[in-house]
């Protein structure tokens, strides 16, 4: 895999123009525990460490998100590496208006969408209906048979890794729309509020994808569990 | 748009209550709304226990581990950081 290097050819203007009105919630995330303003100064400054630390811990999520708006993994790590240089480039103009992280998705996901655009991928369209089988419900609308009953803590009888990797891979088979929002939720740990900006959408949107997401994993689990 | 014109002035059925797990954990409910669904819940124990499944598919679904950092992203990340630093201070 190449790397290439970009110095300041990013325009990190372009790159704001998402940060809606819903930009002004509180600093959080990458530095919760402590100033979050210091994470910020320390790589300002130019403390390489500040700036290993946070490639360390969002370089591979980045890729992984940026491959929900593009087709190949080679795409998605230039794009990866292109919110770096965005992010090295916008520094100085940071103002904290969104959380260090939320800028950091929100610049790879438009890095990712004007990649997608060169590639002239077709932009994948929500799936519609229900996320529960209509044909597990009788005629009034109740379920027609009894959910199938989770034992307590099932979830800790199954191997942790072999059901890790099951879920990663559901996850990975998601319709794209639904695997922003499932990663970006449920693995990531971002609020609604922060997936909203990250992907300019509507909250509405936000949970409707996330429960269809949501709601094709439990099936996944629900074939694990019962799994003789 | 609100549950009761949504779905009338009866009470919630399974199949409409089981769409509404993710507005509920959001906290995206009207108070009505978040009444009836509670209510629902209280009645039928398998809306409950499809809520909790759900919820036992987020903890899991919290376990996935990022993929491991390829030494040489790390490297080109690096020097590129160094670049910048070098250009930055002239």
């Amino acid at each position: 895999m190449r790397y290439r290097h970009y110095g300041h050819t990013v325009r990190v203007s372009r790159v704001r123009k998402n940060t809606g009105p819903a930009a002004h919630h509180r600093l959080t995330g990458v530095d919760d525990d402590r100033d979050p303003h210091n994470l910020v100064d320390r790589l300002r400054r130019g403390e390489e460490k500040a700036f290993t630390g946070l490639v360390e811990r969002f370089h591979t999520r980045l890729t992984r998100f940026a491959l929900t708006f593009v087709d190949r993994r080679e795409l998605a790590e230039d794009a990866a590496q292109e919110t770096w240089a965005a992010v090295l480039d916008g520094i100085d103009r940071f103002e904290g208006r969104a959380s260090l992280d939320t800028w950091l998705f929100q610049i790879c996901a438009n890095r990712a969408r004007s990649i997608a655009e060169r590639e002239r991928r077709v932009v994948p369209v929500d799936p519609t209906g229900p996320t529960v089988d209509p044909g597990l419900f009788n005629a009034s609308g109740g379920w027609a048979s009894p959910v199938p009953v989770w034992a307590d803590g099932v979830e800790e009888r199954l191997d942790a890794a072999v059901l890790a990797d099951r879920i990663r891979r559901e996850v990975e088979e998601l319709p794209e729309p639904l695997r922003q929002v499932v990663t970006l939720r449920d693995v990531d740990g971002f609020t609604a509020a922060q997936v909203c900006e990250i992907l300019a959408i509507s909250p509405a949107n936000q949970r409707v994808r996330l429960h269809r997401g949501r709601a094709r994993i439990r099936e996944l689990l629900q074939r694990e569990v019962t799994r003789p | 748009m609100s549950l009761l014109r949504r779905f009338g002035r009866g009470g919630l059925v399974c199949r409409d209550a089981v769409e509404l797990v993710t507005d509920y954990l959001d906290g995206a409910l009207s108070p009505g709304d978040r009444r009836r669904f509670e209510e629902h819940l209280a009645l039928c124990p398998h809306c409950a226990e499809y809520l909790r499944q759900i919820q036992v598919s987020i903890t899991l679904t919290g376990r996935v581990d990022p993929e491991r950092l390829d030494p040489a992203a790390m490297d080109a990340l690096t020097e590129l950081y160094r670049n910048w630093r070098q250009e930055r201070d002239g």
